[in-house]
């Protein structure tokens, strides 16, 4: 061997490795000929390829330099170690598709969109539950509705009426459970737990105090002293008193089919579950309405702007990027496109998606008899905060803890969140 | 190439004498060892091999060092993994994971994990390999089917299992008319269980092979001899086998333990911590408190304490371990 070939072998190689290291990038790009590429950050799962084509094609006949680039991650398990990590390096894609109650986690580092004419293409009341400070940081997109679900064949088989109120909603579960029929469906394995929580506090809770999170922040009220919040935790109970035999080793996709294939007959949950029945059951017969409360006065339709895309602050193609969300936001035949491959509801005014099927029509008419936003209490109570008090209650159901050890560790747990300040 | 120089010059010297007849061999002094061409040859060389190295030595000290010394440092601010300012707050973090009723419910779990995986892993795969040592028939056959879940990911094997306890082996109940509780993931009692049972599932055929590997180094006149002074079965394991596979107990005593302390991957994509947090692993809150929780700081302190844990976990084991060893 050469002298010298050693040093300058090794030399080479240091450089080829820190070489490969430098392609690992995740911000856009562009090239010598004017072409962009702006990266997008998308959690949808449903359709996800045809609503993404859609959004590409639009965005190509109309900005034909401009090409969009997917990363499809997983909301639920991904969305907050991604978005750490990607601010963490400073790599965080030019757009990103934000659930609607996260935007105050992430405003720091998301472009103002305040001034932006296309922001007022939508109504005050929408733009306002996703502000944060007074300030618009994301083009609102689609909502989600949440409620009851229910398997229409049955109830009808069964003459059952529509519960108003969840005493009315028991005598319902009660009168199933004598047929032989499991009333309700259960993934607790997964996030259904967190989900229900969260439906239930908006309406036994939000609906009358809609400042408790702020207030339990100020230590002026607590969980254990709420009779509200012993409500929503006792109608787990309930629900556990009346659902297939082991709720916890089920998770969405098992309990989509379980509900498809008729073995049990209501499932709380929202919009982004009739995907998935479908997939199973195409001609399932598919009914809504709204999750009752205690009182029928607080019975409402649960809506959330669920998704929203936000642009990075540090992106380096500002005005393509403004372009794309103009886009997004003014372009109401991409809109309804997208809403019908995503099975969803649009944010965009006069937008409605062409499914047919009874329970768009019953949300339909739920709609225009009061709607309650659910991301009242999503900004209040951290989402990790609900995921924590719901493993107490399992831990009730479960005959871990008493209910009010349970209310009790919800309480003691507050010292660990990290609540976002709006 | 390499050698034949120095020896020649090293001993040359002595070739040469003793060739010529002189009964005095020449001394190699420590100079000539320092200065002598060949030594001057070799350092190059050391030189040469160590810039080699320098590549994977710069990845490590990049990926691994310093993200450790900013972990360390993280784990005394109060900072949330986002946010751009950090604050110094002591051992403010540390204090509270002491009072952390979680954090000792996950160690605990972990714990109990380790110790169960430990017994059961060693023991079983030391048993599999004797029994596979042994002159069965079709013996390779069973090598491989001990040995194929190894090559699954956790991820995959967490799936299997979680389709066995929920509809595969409950439908054994209706086939054969019985009524067992088979849904081990399903109860905060039995998850510990079911867990223990998917994991050694996976992993006994890895250390078999090693215990194996061991076995056939033992040398086969120490049993002649045992039968030869009247040993039975037993006192040939306990006085020859178990003491000549030393080595082989000590790496797979720690590596099973020190691999138990950090499951990760099997829980994740099985019960997920659930149900409750009744199989939360340490691993998994500390990924939890620092992604989902926003409490990076609160979570390297936790990372801390864990290495400090698994560090004095190997030291002892590796101490008491080695002691027993047998050199042949």
């Amino acid at each position: 061997m050469k002298r010298g070939f050693m040093k300058v072998a090794s030399v080479l190689v240091v450089l080829g490795l820190l070489l490969s290291l430098a392609a690992c990038s995740s911000k856009s790009s562009s090239s010598a000929d004017g072409k962009i590429t702006l990266k997008v950050l998308d959690w949808n799962t449903t359709n996800k390829n045809e609503a993404q084509k859609a959004i590409v094609e639009t965005v190509k006949k109309q900005l034909p330099n401009v090409t969009l680039q997917f990363e499809n991650i997983n909301w639920d398990k991904d969305f907050n170690s991604v978005m750490q990590t990607r601010i963490a390096g400073k790599q965080l894609p030019d757009i990103i598709m934000i659930k609607g109650g996260d935007h105050p986690k992430y405003a720091q580092f998301l472009m103002d969109l305040s001034n932006e004419s296309f922001m007022k293409e939508f109504p005050n009341d929408v733009r306002k539950t996703l502000q944060v400070n007074g300030k618009d940081y994301a083009v609102p997109y689609t909502a989600n509705f949440q409620g009851v679900f229910y398997n229409k064949q049955i109830f009808e088989d069964n003459h059952i009426q529509i519960p108003k109120t969840w005493a009315e909603l028991m005598d319902v579960a009660k009168t199933l459970k004598d047929k032989g029929i499991t009333p309700f469906t259960s993934h607790f394995k997964d996030y259904q737990m967190g989900n229900s929580a969260n439906q239930f506090a908006t309406l036994e809770v939000f609906s009358k105090y809609p400042e408790w999170g702020s207030d339990l922040q100020k230590g002026k009220v607590s969980f254990a002293k709420s009779p509200e919040y012993k409500e929503t935790f006792q109608h787990f109970k309930d629900i556990y008193e009346n659902t297939e035999k082991d709720p916890f080793g089920v998770d969405f996709t098992g309990a989509a089919d379980m509900f498809a294939n008729g073995k049990t007959a209501m499932w709380i949950i929202g919009t982004w579950a009739p995907a998935q029945i479908f997939k199973n059951n195409p001609d399932f017969k598919l009914g809504f309405f709204p999750t009752p409360a205690v009182d029928a006065e607080n019975t409402k339709l649960i809506m959330q702007s669920d998704y929203t895309f936000s642009a990075s602050k540090a992106t380096e193609h500002p005005k393509e990027v403004k372009k794309v969300l103009e886009i997004l936001a003014t372009d109401k035949n991409l809109a309804k496109e997208y809403i019908n491959q995503v099975q969803t509801q649009s944010l965009l005014t006069d937008v409605v998606p062409d499914v047919k099927s009874d329970y768009v029509n019953d949300i339909n008419t739920y709609k225009n008899a009061g709607v309650i936003d659910a991301n009242i209490g999503n900004v209040q109570i951290p989402w990790p905060y609900q995921q924590q008090y719901t493993t107490y209650i399992a831990e009730w159901l479960l005959g871990k803890k008493t209910l009010e050890d349970a209310l009790k560790a919800t309480d003691d747990f507050k010292s660990k969140v990290k609540f976002q300040t709006n | 190439m390499f050698p034949f120089p120095f020896i020649k010059l090293a001993f040359g010297g002595v070739l040469v004498n003793i060739s010529q007849g002189d009964p005095q061999p020449q001394l190699i002094t420590n100079e000539k060892i320092r200065t002598g061409r060949a030594a001057k040859k070799t350092r190059f060389k050391n030189k040469g091999y160590f810039l080699l190295l320098l590549p994977p030595l710069i990845v490590f000290i990049i990926g691994m060092i310093i993200p450790l010394i900013m972990g360390i440092y993280n784990s005394f601010t109060d900072w949330d993994g986002i946010s751009l300012t950090k604050s110094w707050v002591g051992f403010a973090n540390y204090l509270e994971i002491f009072k952390d009723e979680i954090f000792m419910k996950a160690f605990k779990f972990t714990f109990l994990f380790m110790i169960f995986n430990t017994i059961i892993q060693n023991i079983a795969a030391l048993l599999f390999a004797v029994i596979l040592d042994s002159s069965i028939k079709a013996k390779n056959l069973y090598r491989v089917i001990i040995f194929s879940p190894v090559l699954l990911s956790p991820i995959l094997v967490g799936q299997i299992w979680t389709k066995m306890y929920g509809d595969i082996l409950p439908s054994l109940n209706d086939l054969l008319g019985t009524n067992l509780n088979f849904s081990l993931f399903s109860s905060p009692d039995t998850v510990l269980s079911g867990l223990l049972i998917a994991n050694n599932w996976q992993w006994i055929g890895y250390w078999m092979l090693i215990y194996l590997a061991g076995l056939q180094a033992i040398p086969k006149e120490l049993y002649e001899a045992s039968t030869v002074d009247g040993g039975n079965w037993w006192q040939k394991f306990y006085h020859i086998t178990i003491p000549m596979l030393a080595p082989s107990i000590t790496i797979c005593t720690i590596g099973i333990a020190t691999g138990s302390l950090k499951v990760f991957e099997l829980i994740v994509a099985s019960t997920n911590g659930g149900p409750g947090d009744a199989s939360q692993s340490l691993i998994m809150y500390i990924f939890n408190s620092a992604f989902t929780s926003q409490r990076a700081s609160y979570a390297s302190a936790m990372s801390v304490i864990f290495l400090i844990v698994l560090l004095i976990f190997a030291f002892i084991q590796l101490k008491v371990l080695r002691k027993r060893e047998v050199e042949l």
